[in-house]
């Protein structure tokens, strides 16, 4: 059963829940990313190895290289909690990514690398597959490694945390899908940043002749287990956005409660009550839609019929996160359009990862087109 | 008669799936025209009858009181077996509203020779609460008894009863008294719809058919047997939320066969290449899905707590807002058809677009408009001050 105000469904996710409220409480404050902050810090080294040695960064890592081997229910829930406390540090594009695909790569000593860093969180790993703007796929990617020499060729763009990452898989499509990592100081790669919206940096690489430090993965193989990483990070990235939801629901009520207008507090007007029981409902969807998804993925990794289920989910914590962070700002009134109070800051983070790996519409079309879906 | 917990799940379901498919008549399957098909009269009574003969009828109500005494996991399976073979709806209120109660508050001697009755559809029930003044706001209503030695006396106007004409009785709330809070006072009585001063006038309803009346009341008199549970305490048995009824009323079925039609629609007039058409029908779709998945969540919250919680509110308020935007979807795509009154066709697919969008209204008002539901909501899940 889940309990419906943490979303744990076991005593593994309770406990989940409880360590990530703990440290974040203590060892994370929204400011540092606000727009009124002198000094923007949208990566806390010291807080990124904490994550690692929790043991959230190597989650979905097999025992044998270590890590917890947990399900992707585990990681929603904890996605969950980043997004609820606006946590920018990078655990789906630079924990969940990196370990998944790490959990499929053949042994040598670039595996051991990575294993080692997503123990101890000392370096960071991030992952170089998009092409085109809204891209859901690896169809069509044309970077590729030319067979004489071994270079990349290419541009990939929108990769995330550009400013702190250490390492770069770059996916390489062609008649022969290949992962290779190469060195951000390769000679030939140019990196153009843009800042996001949680201030951290995407970058588009140019790579023209960079030579990979080493070749990951070749083949089929190569396609699939990239395919997947996006796949559980697309999950992920739909229950961080339940999460910042909840978390604006949260803060609409404390206000409801007690701010005093026209001498009754403003919980008492209907047309408020209604708003905040039609937000409630958006947001039971989207736990249970993503609840679902995982489960679901968990049961059959790589089904198609998780696919289509993470696909719906995605769509539907886009719009709760939207739709809340708006009504948030709307009912704060003044206040809530300050960078001082944070509805703002949720709408920012919501339209961060509401359009990173999919918005809404495209992904409703991926659901509605795929077979059975639709009863 | 089978003692069901001592199968299993699967063994239940496939008892039940062969009973059907071989007593249910196909005839009153719910079909393109008629997707939110409900049995009344005479044929409700002989489904019913059926369902009792092959010992399948009264799944929630324990067996010593003649029911299958269902488990909540059997119980779900029951109701979406008959879902799965389109099987049309009964309201029945003497087994889903009055049994409970009955059992709940009744008197050792109501209980002996009500509920037998009701299982037989010797007795049909219907439910008198709502009055011309009293709708969403309940406790306003003034249809008096007043107590005079061995019976009470009752005069007043019941309305928007639901097949009160094909009822042998009614149970309705009255007002017994009054007191410092309207919802004092109010008692819960019992009466035969063929007592002298009872006089029925059934009310057409935007889909032309004659579901719910009026029901007057003039100088009836009711023996004071006929009164369930204390005087003046009416309220409190009315707002009992017995059994798992708010779970079957968000039971997403309704919403699947809107879809259903809503696919073959689509399809039938060639829309599927119109991708504002696609992407409405996606958004849908996708609605429906996640619905489910609440639906399950909460449903497993029910099995193993055993009883629903205030959260479960929410289920009839999404299941019908959804059906709606379905049907309103289905209205839009059907084009000239939705001018058309009663049945026509799409292609070669029979369709009554006018039924279908008419018989999705009233789902948001019955059983507690939508807007109480939310103000519930509000007040009992998300704790927001009263005024």
């Amino acid at each position: 059963m889940t309990d419906p105000t943490t979303g744990a469904a076991d005593d593994t996710q309770a406990m989940l829940v409880d360590s990530a409220r703990q440290l974040f409480a203590s060892a994370h404050r929204a400011a540092r990313i606000k727009l009124n902050s002198p000094r923007p810090q949208p990566f806390d080294a010291q807080l990124w190895r904490q994550m690692a040695e929790l043991g959230w960064l190597s989650l979905r890592l097999p025992e044998d290289l270590r890590g917890s081997q947990l399900g992707l229910s585990c990681a929603g829930v904890l996605a969950e909690q980043l997004g609820a406390a606006s946590v920018p540090e990078p655990f789906i594009a630079c924990g969940l990514i990196p370990s998944v695909i790490c959990a499929r790569l053949e042994a040598s000593a670039t595996r051991e690398r990575l294993v080692s860093d997503l123990l101890s969180g000392d370096r960071v790993w991030t992952l170089a597959w998009q092409e085109r703007s809204g891209q859901l796929d690896l169809q069509g990617c044309e970077t590729y490694l030319s067979s004489f020499g071994q270079r990349l060729q290419g541009r990939k763009i929108f990769v995330p945390n550009m400013d702190v990452a250490h390492h770069v898989l770059v996916y390489a499509g062609g008649s022969d899908p290949t992962l290779a990592l190469i060195r951000t100081d390769s000679p030939g790669l140019r990196i153009e940043s843009q800042q996001m919206c949680d201030r951290s940096s995407r970058g588009q690489l140019l790579l023209d002749a960079v030579a990979p430090e080493a070749v990951l993965a070749v083949g089929p193989g190569a396609r699939e287990l990239v395919q997947d990483a996006i796949a559980e990070a697309t999950l992920a990235a739909a229950a961080y956005q339940a999460g910042l939801a909840q978390s604006v629901l949260g803060q609409i009520l404390g206000h409801l409660r007690t701010r005093v207008q026209f001498d009754r507090p403003l919980g008492t007007f209907q047309t408020l009550q209604h708003t905040a029981a039609n937000l409630y409902m958006l947001i039971q969807l989207a736990g249970a839609s993503w609840r679902r998804a995982a489960r679901s993925w968990d049961a059959e990794p790589g089904s198609e019929s998780a696919r289509v289920a993470i696909s719906a989910a995605k769509a539907r914590c886009a719009e709760a996160a939207g739709r809340t962070a708006r009504a948030g700002i709307q009912i704060f009134g003044g206040l809530g359009f300050a960078e001082e109070a944070d509805c703002g800051l949720a709408l920012r983070l919501t339209m961060l990862h509401a359009s990173w790996l999919g918005s809404r519409r495209q992904h409703l079309r991926r659901f509605a087109e795929a077979p059975g879906s639709c009863g | 008669m089978n003692d069901w917990s001592a199968r299993t799940d699967p063994e239940f379901r496939l008892a039940l799936r062969e009973w059907l498919s071989k007593h249910y008549p196909a005839v009153r399957a719910v079909s393109s025209t008629r997707p939110f098909h409900r049995l009344r009269g005479q044929e409700k009574v002989e489904w019913l009858q059926t369902l009792q003969a092959g010992h399948w009828r009264a799944p929630a109500w324990p067996r010593q009181f003649g029911g299958l005494g269902l488990s909540f996991a059997k119980q779900r399976i029951y109701h979406e077996e008959l879902d799965l073979r389109r099987v049309a709806r009964v309201i029945d209120f003497g087994e889903q509203m009055l049994g409970p109660i009955l059992m709940a508050f009744g008197t050792m001697e109501q209980q002996q020779s009500l509920l037998p009755r009701i299982l037989r559809c010797e007795d049909t029930w219907c439910q008198g609460y709502s009055e011309p003044n009293a709708g969403s706001d309940l406790a306003s209503l003034r249809t008096a008894a007043v107590l005079e030695g061995d019976h009470f006396r009752v005069n007043g106007q019941k309305i928007w009863t639901t097949y009160a004409h094909d009822a042998t009785h009614i149970f309705a709330l009255v007002r017994t008294g009054r007191f410092e809070r309207k919802q004092q006072g109010i008692s819960f009585l019992l009466m035969d719809m063929r007592s002298p001063g009872i006089r029925v006038r059934p009310i057409m309803n935007i889909a032309g058919d004659e579901e719910y009346c009026e029901v007057f009341f003039t100088d009836v008199l009711v023996p004071c047997s006929n009164l369930v549970g204390k005087l003046h305490e009416g309220w409190a048995i009315a707002k009992t939320l017995l059994g798992h009824e708010r779970l079957w009323v968000g039971s997403p079925a309704m919403c699947r066969r809107a879809l259903g039609l809503a696919r073959q629609i689509v399809e039938v007039t060639g829309a599927n290449s119109d991708l504002a058409v696609t992407d409405r029908f996606a958004e849908l779709a996708a609605d429906l899905h996640d619905y489910e998945a609440l639906y399950e969540e909460i449903c497993l919250e029910v099995q193993q707590q055993g009883h629903p919680n205030a959260r479960a509110v929410m289920l009839k308020v999404l299941a019908t807002e959804l059906q709606q935007a379905i049907c309103e979807f289905i209205t839009e795509i059907a084009q000239e058809q939705a001018g058309v009154l009663g049945e026509s066709a799409i292609g070669m697919l029979p369709v009554d677009i006018h039924w279908q969008m008419m018989m999705s209204r009233p789902i948001s008002i019955f059983g507690g408009a939508n807007e109480v539901q939310r103000d519930i909501l509000a007040k009992a899940v998300l704790n927001l001050p009263s005024v």
